[in-house]
C-alpha cells in the first residue's frame, strides 16, 4: 500500500456534476499524493471524464469540494479559471496548436506568465531535449507522429512544473503495437518529471501498467480504490471483477464457516477461501480469475481439486482459452498447457484465489 | 478565493448583460415592425402633428385593385423567376457537379460571380443593351435585320431576364452543394436494379434534392418579391408594378403617402414571413429523413460523350449573359455623353469618371467604402462576438437568440428602411441621418448569414484546441485571441469580404434612410437613372464592378473565398 503523507497534493471530496437530472460524477472522494500516478478507469459513460475536467476547472461541479495543495479550488458555489489552477493536462488528440511551431507550442504557458525570453528559452530547450525532441523544435506539430506529439504535450505540461499533471486517455488514438510502447515511455517520462498524475483511460491493461492506484468508476460512483494488484486479486464486486481483468462468476449453493475461512458449496464441486463467509457481504457471489484455474493431466496435491471436461479448446497463441464442465459447474480457463476438446483434465484452484464478492 | 467569487459575481453580471443585450437585439428588431403596423394606421407619419387613426390605407393596400394587381404582379414574377431560376441553376449545378464537362472547376467558382454583381448593376446593363431604341443590341440588329427591337427591357419579361440571370447563380450554388452530398452508392443501388440513367435521375436524384429546391424556390420568391430596384428602373415606365415599386413611389416621390406605403408593406410582410415560415418547416421536415452523407462520399459523373463542348457552351452563354456582356455594355456606356446606338467619336467623353470622383462627388465614394470596409469589418467583429459570447451561453439563451435573429433576414429592406426612420427619426441623439442608421440596418439585414458564418467559422477548431491554451494560463478571450482567431483567420477574412460586398452593392436598405450627408455609390447611382443621367449610373456601375471583381479575385487567391463559399 501507498504511504500516506502529510496533505494530499490532490483532495476530492464529495464531487459531485449533475448534467440536468443526470448525475455524470456522484459524490466521489479521493486523493493524490506526492509522485504518484493514479489512474482512473471504467468503461464509457462512467464518469471518469467529466471528474478529470472537474479538477481542471474546464467543468464546473454541481457539488463537493476540490482542495490542490490544501486550497479550495472548486466547489458547487465557485470555480477557480483553469488558467489559475496551476494544473496541466494532456489531451486525447493531444491538442497542440497547428500554427504554432514545436518550441512556441511548448513556449506559450511560459509565455502567459511573462517569463522573460532568455528563460523561456532554456527552460524550453531543456524539456525539448528531455523528450528527445530538440531537432524538431521549428517543425510544425502537423510533420511529427503520433508518438513524438504525445511528447510534446507532455513536454508542453511539463515545462510549467505543474502541481497536478492530467492525462485524458492519451494512448487512445494509438495503434495497438505502439500504444504499450508508449505507454512505457509516457510513464517514463511522467517519473522523469517528478510528476503527480490522474491518467484516465477504459483500457484495464494500460490502467494496471501505469498507476500505482487504481481508481474503478461505473456509473459516477467510485466501485474500487486500490493498488493494482490488490484491485486485481480481490475486487470488491461483480462489475469490477469482470472489468478488471477476466474472472469465472459463480453463484453459490450455500456457505459456511470453515478453518481459515470458508467452505463454498455448488453441489458436486465444494471449494475453500481464506475469506471469511461474510467477506461478500449479506448474499456474495464467487469470481475466479481465469488463470487462477490450474489444468492439470492427473489429479495434483493439495486443496480444491476436482475433475473435469473440456467442452472448447481455443488456441490463442502462446496460451489457450477453455471452456471445462465438472459436474454441472462451468468454468472458464486460461492456460499455456494444450489439452483438446473432450478431455478429462484435473482442475486446482488455490483457496486465496476463490473470493467472495458483493454481486 | 475572494478572486473566484468575483469571477461568480461577473457570471451573474454576464447573465444580465447577456438578457439585457437580447433584450436590445429583441427591440432593435420589433421596434420597426411596430412602427411600420402603427403608421399604417395613421393618417399622417408617425411623430407629425394632427395625425390621427384610420384604415383607409389598408383599404387601399388590401382591396383596391391598383394594390391587388401589385400583389398579383409581384406574385407572377417572383414564381416565375424562381422556376426559371431553379431550372436554370439546377443545369448549371448538375454539370459542373456531375459531369465530365472540361473546365467544370474553373466553372464552378466563376458561376458564383453573377450572385454577388447586385442586380441593379445588371439592370443597368441591360438597360444599355436592350433599350427599345437606343440599346446596343437592339441597334446592332436593327442594323443587321432591319427589325426595329429585338428585345425590349423596359417589360415584364425584362425584369425576368435579369431577375432570373441573378438568381441562377443563387439556385446553383444551392443544388451544387446538394448534388455534391448524394453518395454515388444510393445511385449505384438504382442502375443495379436496372433503372436507367433517366429514370434514376428523375426516381433517385430528384428526390433526393428535392427539399433543396423546395427551400431555394421559396428563397428567391421572398428575394425577389421584395425587389424594388429591378421593377422599379424596368416596370413603372410602362406601368407595370409590383408592391415593392408601389412602396417605393409611395415613399420617395412627391406627393410621398408613408403611411400607405407602411400599409402596402405590411402586406409584403406576410408573403415575406409566410416564405420564411414555410422554409423552415421544410428544412426541419428535410433533416430527417435525409439520407446525404458528407464530405468524401464518392460522385458519379455522368459522362457526356459528343455534348461536352456544347455542355461548355452552355454553362460559357450563361456568364457572358449574366456578367461579360453586361461589365462590357457598361463598360462602353460608362464612356459616352448619353446612351446612343450611333458609336461615333464624338459621343465619347471622360466626364462621366470626372464626375463621379470630383469634388462633393467623392463623398459617396467615401462613404461607400467606409461602411462597406470599415462598418464590414465591424459587423464581422460583431457577429464573431455574439458567436463567441452564445456557445458559453446556456443552450435555451442560444436558441431564443437564435430564432430572434432568423427574423430580421424575412424582413423585406424596403419595410426595414421604412421601420428605421420612423424608430429613430424623433431622438434627440442623432442616428438618423447619419451613417450609424445605415449600420443598424446592414447590422439587422446581414444577421442571419454573419452569426451563422461566425457560428460554423468557430465550430472549425476542436474544443481541446482552446482548453489546451487555458491549461496552459491562457484566460478564454487570451485563448480566443491566440488560438481560435489565427486558426479561423481564412473564415473571418472570407466573411469580412463577403459583407463587405454585400454593404459596398446594398441599394434596398438605404435608399429610404440615406441623407445627402451619408449618400452612399448606389443610391448616387439611382438617383443618375431617376433624372435620365443614365452614363453616369454606369460609370458608377463600372466602378464598383470593377472593384468588386478586383476584391473577389484577390480573396479566392489570398483565403480561397469562392472555394469556400462553394464548399460551405
Amino acid at each position: 500500500m501507498q504511504e500516506i503523507h502529510a496533505t494530499p497534493v490532490l483532495d476530492v471530496r464529495s464531487l459531485t456534476k449533475a448534467f440536468g437530472a443526470t448525475k455524470a460524477v456522484d459524490d466521489i472522494s479521493f486523493s493524490v499524493h506526492a509522485g504518484e500516478i493514479l489512474v482512473i478507469v471504467g468503461g464509457s459513460g462512467c464518469g471518469k471524464t467529466t471528474t478529470l475536467r472537474c479538477i481542471a476547472g474546464l467543468e464546473e461541479p454541481t457539488g463537493g469540494e476540490i482542495h490542490l495543495d490544501g486550497v479550495l479550488i472548486a466547489s458547487a458555489q465557485h470555480s477557480m479559471a483553469p488558467e489559475r489552477r496551476g494544473i496541466g493536462m494532456v489531451f486525447q488528440s493531444y491538442a497542440l496548436w497547428p500554427h504554432k511551431t514545436i518550441f512556441e507550442n511548448v513556449a506559450y504557458g511560459l509565455e502567459r506568465r511573462g517569463l522573460k525570453t532568455q528563460e523561456i528559452r532554456s527552460r524550453v530547450d531543456e524539456a525539448l531535449t528531455q523528450v528527445g525532441l530538440q531537432e524538431f523544435a521549428q517543425r510544425f506539430p502537423s510533420s511529427l507522429s503520433g508518438g513524438q506529439q504525445q511528447r510534446v504535450a507532455l513536454a508542453r505540461s511539463a515545462v510549467l512544473r505543474p502541481k497536478l499533471l492530467l492525462l485524458d486517455e492519451p494512448l487512445s488514438n494509438l495503434d495497438a503495437k505502439l500504444r504499450e510502447h508508449m505507454r512505457d515511455e509516457l510513464q517514463e517520462m511522467i517519473r522523469l518529471f517528478d510528476m503527480t498524475a490522474i491518467h484516465i483511460t477504459h483500457d484495464q491493461e494500460e490502467a494496471m501498467a501505469l498507476a500505482d492506484r487504481i481508481i474503478c468508476m461505473r456509473n459516477g460512483r467510485i466501485e474500487q480504490i486500490g493498488a493494482p494488484r490488490d484491485v486485481y486479486r480481490s475486487p470488491v464486486n461483480r462489475y469490477v471483477a469482470d472489468f478488471i481483468g477476466s474472472s469465472n462468476i459463480l453463484e453459490p449453493l450455500g456457505i459456511e464457516a470453515a478453518q481459515g475461512g470458508s467452505l463454498i458449496d455448488f453441489g458436486s464441486v465444494k471449494l475453500r477461501s481464506t475469506q471469511a463467509p461474510d467477506a461478500g457481504g449479506a448474499k456474495p457471489s464467487i469470481a475466479v480469475r481465469v488463470e487462477a484455474v490450474e489444468l492439470h493431466a492427473s489429479a495434483p496435491e493439495g486443496e480444491n481439486v476436482f475433475a473435469a471436461t473440456v467442452t472448447k479448446a481455443t488456441y490463442l497463441g502462446g496460451n489457450s482459452l477453455y471452456r471445462l464442465e465438472a459436474n454441472g459447474l462451468r468454468l472458464t480457463a486460461r492456460a499455456s498447457d494444450d489439452y483438446t476438446c473432450g478431455e478429462t483434465v484435473h482442475l486446482r484452484i488455490a483457496p486465496g484465489d476463490v473470493r467472495l464478492i458483493a454481486p | 478565493m475572494t478572486q473566484t467569487r468575483a469571477q461568480h459575481g461577473s457570471f451573474d453580471g454576464g447573465r444580465i448583460g447577456g438578457f439585457l443585450f437580447l433584450a436590445l437585439l429583441l427591440a432593435l428588431i420589433a421596434a420597426p415592425i411596430l412602427y411600420v403596423i402603427y403608421g399604417s394606421l395613421r393618417t399622417g407619419a408617425p411623430g407629425a402633428a394632427d395625425a390621427g387613426f384610420t384604415l383607409e390605407n389598408w383599404r387601399t393596400a388590401y382591396l383596391s385593385s391598383a394594390y391587388l394587381k401589385a400583389l398579383w404582379n409581384t406574385m407572377a414574377l417572383s414564381a416565375i423567376v424562381s422556376v426559371l431560376a431553379l431550372m436554370l441553376g439546377g443545369a448549371l449545378a448538375w454539370l459542373v457537379a456531375r459531369t465530365d464537362m472540361p473546365g467544370r472547376t474553373q466553372m464552378a467558382l466563376l458561376l458564383l460571380v453573377p450572385l454577388l454583381i447586385s442586380n441593379l448593376i445588371t439592370t443597368l446593363a441591360w438597360i444599355a443593351l436592350a433599350a427599345p431604341n437606343a440599346g446596343f443590341l437592339n441597334a446592332w440588329f436593327r442594323s443587321m435585320t432591319g427589325v426595329r427591337t429585338l428585345f425590349d427591357i423596359y417589360s415584364f419579361q425584362g425584369i425576368v431576364l435579369v431577375h432570373v440571370l441573378h438568381y441562377a447563380s443563387f439556385a446553383y450554388l444551392a443544388i451544387f452543394a446538394a448534388l455534391r452530398s448524394i453518395d454515388a452508392s444510393l445511385e449505384e443501388a438504382s442502375y443495379m436494379l436496372g433503372v436507367g440513367p433517366l429514370g434514376t435521375g428523375l426516381r433517385m436524384t430528384l428526390p433526393l434534392i428535392a427539399p433543396t429546391l423546395a427551400t431555394s424556390f421559396l428563397i428567391i420568391f421572398v428575394l425577389v418579391a421584395e425587389n424594388f430596384s429591378v421593377p422599379t428602373l424596368l416596370g413603372s415606365p410602362v406601368g407595370f408594378h409590383t408592391l415593392p415599386s408601389l412602396i417605393y413611389q409611395n415613399m420617395a416621390v412627391t406627393p410621398a403617402r408613408p403611411t400607405l406605403a407602411a400599409a402596402a408593406g405590411t402586406l409584403l410582410l406576410w408573403v415575406a414571413l409566410i416564405g420564411a415560415a414555410i422554409q423552415r418547416r421544410i428544412t426541419r421536415n428535410a433533416s430527417r429523413y435525409i439520407t446525404v452523407t458528407g464530405k468524401g462520399a464518392r460522385l458519379r459523373s455522368a459522362k457526356l460523350g459528343g455534348w461536352r463542348i456544347p455542355a461548355l457552351c452552355f454553362v460559357a452563354l450563361y456568364l457572358f449573359l449574366a456578367v461579360i456582356l453586361p461589365y462590357f455594355a457598361l463598360m462602353l456606356g460608362s464612356f459616352m455623353s448619353f446612351l446612343t446606338a450611333n458609336i461615333r467619336p464624338s459621343v465619347f467623353t471622360l466626364e462621366n469618371y470626372a464626375t463621379i470622383l470630383v469634388g462633393d462627388n467623392l463623398a459617396p465614394v467615401f462613404n461607400s467604402l467606409i461602411l462597406s470596409a470599415g462598418g464590414g469589418l465591424g459587423l464581422t467583429i460583431l457577429y464573431l462576438g455574439m458567436s463567441f459570447v452564445l456557445a458559453q451561453a446556456s443552450k435555451t439563451f442560444a436558441r431564443l437568440v437564435e430564432y430572434v435573429t432568423i427574423l430580421p433576414s424575412a424582413i423585406p429592406a424596403l419595410i426595414l428602411g421604412v421601420g428605421l426612420i420612423w424608430t429613430f427619426v424623433g431622438w434627440s441623439v442623432p442616428i438618423y441621418g447619419t451613417m450609424a442608421i445605415l449600420l443598424i440596418a446592414y447590422f439587422l439585414r446581414n444577421l442571419g448569414y454573419g452569426l451563422r458564418q461566425a457560428n460554423n467559422a468557430f465550430s472549425q477548431i476542436a474544443r481541446e484546441l482552446t482548453e489546451a491554451a487555458r491549461m496552459n494560463g491562457a484566460s478564454r478571450l487570451r485563448a480566443l485571441w491566440d488560438i481560435s482567431i489565427p486558426l479561423i483567420r481564412p473564415a473571418i477574412l472570407s466573411l469580412w469580404t463577403m459583407l463587405f460586398i454585400f454593404i459596398f452593392m446594398e441599394v434596398s436598405a438605404t435608399i429610404l434612410l440615406y441623407t445627402p450627408d451619408t449618400r452612399t455609390m448606389p443610391t448616387v447611382l439611382w438617383n443618375y437613372m431617376s433624372s435620365g443621367s443614365q452614363p453616369h449610373a454606369f460609370a458608377i456601375a463600372v466602378a464598383q464592378a470593377s472593384l468588386v471583381f478586383i476584391v473577389l479575385y484577390l480573396a479566392d487567391r489570398k483565403f480561397g473565398l469562392l472555394r469556400k463559399t462553394l464548399e460551405r
